[in-house]
């Protein structure tokens, strides 16, 4: 009995030895799948390691952004492997609403760091805010004044630069009566 | 030719007779036919400071204006601005002098009209001048024509700005036209371009009832005009500062105030104006005490308008004294600047506003040495205006060198400010020396309609 | 924390290999899979992959997407989809300066002419005085771009108030209009020209605007380092602040980040009361910040003077 152990202690050992050296070196692949459950956005990371699920394993997800990635969630895989996470809802997606989804492993003990991306679109359509773009205001570029804005200032202008053109011309009118007069 | 005419249309259109025209017109010309040794010496006085603030501009404008300018991000603003004020204000009094005046049938405003009308032209234009010497990059003018943005306050002012002055030149060149050809009639030993240039400015002007016609009445549509043109100017440019959100100029009183205030200095500076005029071309005939009686109780009047505007100005936030006032405030009232501010409270607004109710006071030489601080006072009020308005931001100065916090004009500024009061009184000189300054038409025909208000005074 | 700076970026420096093969296969097919977005050139370039791999491609798949939109975005435009916004964490301001000093040597500015400012606020005399940078706040309203004559100063579709110094003139009433004192002028300083000319070509530097603020005459500011936004690239001050008190994204992602940590926005903003600066005089700021409250660091006095000399 005792020398059973004792071989099956050796054997474990060599089986386990490069577990336990490549400790980090051990590698998983992550694969994503976005569901509907309930009419709830799931995003599920199946990951997989020399062909069998990893169990209980923190998978980090983040949406990429301009400058960064952004956190949404954390969740650990189950007996299958599969780690889901409730997608929020809310996450803005630009003019097309598609995402790109990032599953991270960091810093784990057995595994070594990896990612899988994934674009989806379940981001929030961002329309382009009407505010910004070329709407009319007394802030905006010259093209750009109110129009109410354009028609009184030129009326205003007209009206006093036709009154003085008119004068002007009574001035000519002047000089005309006095040559028909040598006439 | 001319005389006759009026003699014939006497029913219809001429309202003065050819003796008094005559006469007038020996007084009046005397100035354009004889410009004297110390008119001389005074042209060539004006053109030397002239020519020194053209120096400086160059100075200015070829070294760092960094080195010869002592604005800085804070005040960024500075005698430029303030002087640029100065100078919209004062133009204000042609506006006051020969419409309101001549509109409200006040017949002493005749022999003033045209006085008033070219300094009105001259400060606007040295206005304009002082606008160009503030900017950063002057030869960059034109944007404002290919680039303008309707929105803007700067882009108003430079509108109504060209029309004030457009329509400033018109009035002053309509009413003048009978005298040009008064003076191109009647001067002798002139150079050839000079008769010239009344020939051609005369407009082929005989007097004929119909021409007469159409003078009055442009005369009559271009006073109305100018008016309203004249509150816009001063209006539009207390906007400039009101439409900003420092809290200093962030008020509905602005414009109100802005002209209350023009209207005062444009008094002042047309007794000061008629009295030089009066003096040294010896016009006691036309420009009479009773002018200064009249411009004294103006003065009165205008002061008091203007501190009204005032106490609402200043005296109804410090009862408040709200946090974004006080700095600024306590500032004036008793801070770094209180000695500028109670002075020109007291010369610019409190003894025009009492001293001209002494009869005695509207002499007038008392009154013109009044004018004459009034008019000092009204430039250092529009420095207060600006620049203590730039130096309590919302947030905090700090981390600046202390030229940041401080201004004070540098000599080459300054020499820019002298030159361009020089250049509006060379405007005023030249323009006295080329034309009669006194509407000869105007006074004959107050005086024959028997406004005895013009020659009959005490 | 700085210590865990260098160790997750020697981290990442470790990774790199290993990951940057598969990144480069798996960037470029993410890109064909946007290949309607960026058109074929027909042009092939030869590249070389971070694994040593020589490979040839076309044209139009080597610029990173956000390059190609920079490309295409004017000065005046703005960067299509985006509306930049700031936060600052006023908790974890210690008057460092290094923002300062980023955004002077990222602009070629040369002091006391500063883009970005901290300030000593105290908003009581009971209240706890705490450190302040200030930026240009790219008002929603902005009270600057209202006044300009010429259109120098625009509001862009991407929230930038920017400005055009080929065609300021210089009139300086943007600066007045401005109640935050925000804006700087070109008066022509010498050492200062000299210092933008010394600088005017340093390759190590990102660059970062199209604004031009070495030009004399003409007014400058904080212009949110559009250019480097463009690319993905954070703002100097970002990046150089040691405390990861400013944070820079895109309004239209939700996001905000100090490159160390990302936030959503609204989030951010909610729960930490954020604000900005003179709410009531409607500018609409772009800039938000988070009350100085559970500050990082004690309040500490500055010990020395900045900016003295004239």
């Amino acid at each position: 009995m005792k020398v059973y152990k004792y071989f099956l202690i050796i054997c474990a050992s060599i089986i386990l030895a490069p577990a336990i050296t490549f400790a980090q070196d051990k590698e998983a692949k992550i694969t994503l799948n976005f569901e509907v459950v309930d009419s709830q956005k799931v995003c599920k990371a199946l990951v997989v390691s020399e062909a069998l699920p990893v169990k209980e394993l923190s998978i980090k997800f983040y949406v990429k952004r301009l400058f960064s990635l952004l956190p949404i969630g954390e969740a650990t895989t189950d007996e299958n492997g599969s780690a889901s996470l409730e997608f929020p809802t809310d996450i803005p997606g630009g003019e097309t609403g598609n995402l790109t989804v990032i599953a991270k492993i960091t810093e784990d003990e057995n595994y070594m760091d990896t990612e899988t991306t994934h674009d989806i679109k379940w981001g929030v359509i961002v329309k382009e805010d009407p505010n910004l773009s070329h709407q009319r205001s007394l802030w905006g570029s010259r093209s750009d004044a109110p129009i109410y804005f354009m028609v009184a200032s030129d009326l205003i202008i007209l009206a006093i630069w036709g009154t003085l053109i008119y004068i002007v011309f009574q001035v000519f009118k002047m000089k005309r009566i006095s040559s028909l007069n040598k006439k | 030719m001319s005389e006759n005419n009026f003699k014939n249309d006497k029913t219809t259109h001429e309202t003065f007779t050819q003796e008094e025209f005559m006469i007038m017109k020996e007084d009046l010309l005397r100035p354009v036919q004889h410009w004297g040794f110390w008119g001389k010496v005074w042209i060539a006085f004006l053109v030397v400071i002239c020519m020194l603030g053209v120096y400086a501009y160059y100075i200015q404008e070829t070294k760092s204006k960094y080195v010869t300018v002592s604005l800085r991000d804070y005040t960024m603003w500075g005698v430029y601005i303030s002087n640029f004020v100065f100078f919209v204000a004062l133009s204000l009094i042609g506006v006051l002098m020969s419409a309101v005046l001549k509109l409200t049938n006040f017949q002493w405003y005749r022999p003033l009209s045209r006085i008033a009308e070219i300094i009105a032209v001259a400060a606007i234009m040295l206005a304009g001048v002082s606008i160009v010497a503030a900017m950063g990059r002057p030869e960059r003018l034109y944007h404002l024509v290919i680039h303008g943005r309707i929105q803007s306050p700067i882009v108003w002012d430079i509108i109504v700005i060209l029309t004030y002055v457009t329509a400033s030149t018109i009035l002053l060149f309509i009413p003048l036209i009978p005298s040009l050809s008064t003076c191109k009639n009647h001067l002798t030993n002139k150079p050839k371009w000079q008769m010239k240039m009344y020939e051609i400015f005369s407009f082929g002007w005989e007097g004929s009832p119909e021409q007469w016609k159409i003078l009055k009445k442009s005369v009559k549509i271009l006073t109305v005009l100018v008016i309203p043109l004249g509150v816009s100017i001063h209006t539009v440019t207390a906007w400039l500062f009101a439409t900003t959100l420092r809290a200093e100029w962030d008020s509905t009183n602005f414009g109100a105030y802005f002209v209350s205030g023009a209207f005062l200095l444009g008094v002042a500076g047309m007794i000061v104006a008629v009295f030089v005029f009066r003096k040294a071309y010896n016009l006691e005939k036309y420009l009479t005490e009773m002018h200064f009686d009249k411009l004294g109780k103006a003065l009165v009047l205008m002061a008091c308008i203007y501190g009204y505007f005032n106490i609402n100005e200043y005296l109804v936030p410090a009862y408040k004294m709200s946090g974004l006032h006080a700095n600024h405030l306590l500032d004036l009232f008793t801070g770094e600047d209180s000695h500028f501010y109670w002075l020109v409270v007291v010369f610019g607004i409190a003894l025009p506003a009492i001293l001209p109710l002494i009869p005695a006071m509207r002499k007038p030489l008392p009154l013109t040495i009044l004018a004459f601080f009034v008019v000092i006072a009204g430039w250092f009020k529009r420095y207060l205006i600006v620049i203590p308005g730039l130096a309590h931001p919302y947030l905090p100065i700090q981390d600046v060198p202390d030229s940041w916090r401080h201004y004070s004009p540098s000599l080459i500024e300054m020499t820019i400010v002298a030159a361009t009061f020089a250049a509006m009184l060379l405007i005023v000189t030249l323009f006295s020396r080329f034309f009669p300054i006194i509407s000869v038409w105007e006074v004959a025909e107050g005086k024959l309609e028997g406004k005895d208000e013009i020659i009959n005074y005490k | 924390m700085k210590n865990e700076n260098e160790e997750s970026s020697r981290r990442k420096f470790l990774k790199f290999g290993l990951l940057a093969g598969t990144a480069t296969i798996a960037g470029l097919g993410a890109k064909s899979l946007l290949a309607d977005e960026s058109k074929d050139t027909g042009e092939m370039v030869k590249v070389l992959t971070a694994d040593g791999k020589l490979v040839e491609v076309d044209s139009s798949m080597i610029n990173h997407p956000s390059e190609k939109v920079l490309q295409e975005h004017s000065l005046r435009e703005g960067i299509a989809g985006k509306k930049f916004i700031m936060v600052i964490d006023l908790a974890r301001c210690a008057n460092e300066r290094k923002c300062i000093e980023g955004c002077q040597s990222m602009h070629g500015l040369m002091p006391p002419v500063e883009w970005l400012k901290v300030k000593r606020m105290q908003d009581s005399e009971l209240g706890a005085p705490y450190w302040f940078p200030q930026t240009c706040y790219h008002c929603d309203n902005p009270p600057c771009t209202k006044v300009c004559p010429v259109d120098a100063t625009f509001k862009r579709t991407d929230g930038i108030v920017a400005v055009d110094n080929d065609r300021c003139i210089g009139c300086k009433f943007c600066m007045a209009a401005c109640p935050y004192s925000a804006r700087t002028f070109n008066f022509g300083r010498p050492e200062s020209m000299k210092h933008f000319e010394d600088h005017a070509n340093d390759k190590e530097k990102d660059k970062c605007c199209t604004t031009k603020p070495s030009t004399e005459g003409t007014v400058s500011k904080c212009d949110f380092c559009p250019d480097a936004a463009a690319k993905g690239v954070l703002p100097s001050c970002v990046t150089e602040c040691p405390n990861g008190t400013i944070f820079f994204g895109d309004e239209n992602e939700d996001t905000v980040t100090n490159g160390e940590e990302t936030f959503r926005l609204k989030e951010l903003l909610r729960s930490r009361a954020g604000y900005r600066q003179f709410e009531e005089l409607g500018t609409k700021p772009r800039v938000y910040y988070l009350p100085p409250v559970k500050r990082q660091f004690p309040f500490e006095e500055a010990t020395e003077v900045h900016n003295k000399a004239e």
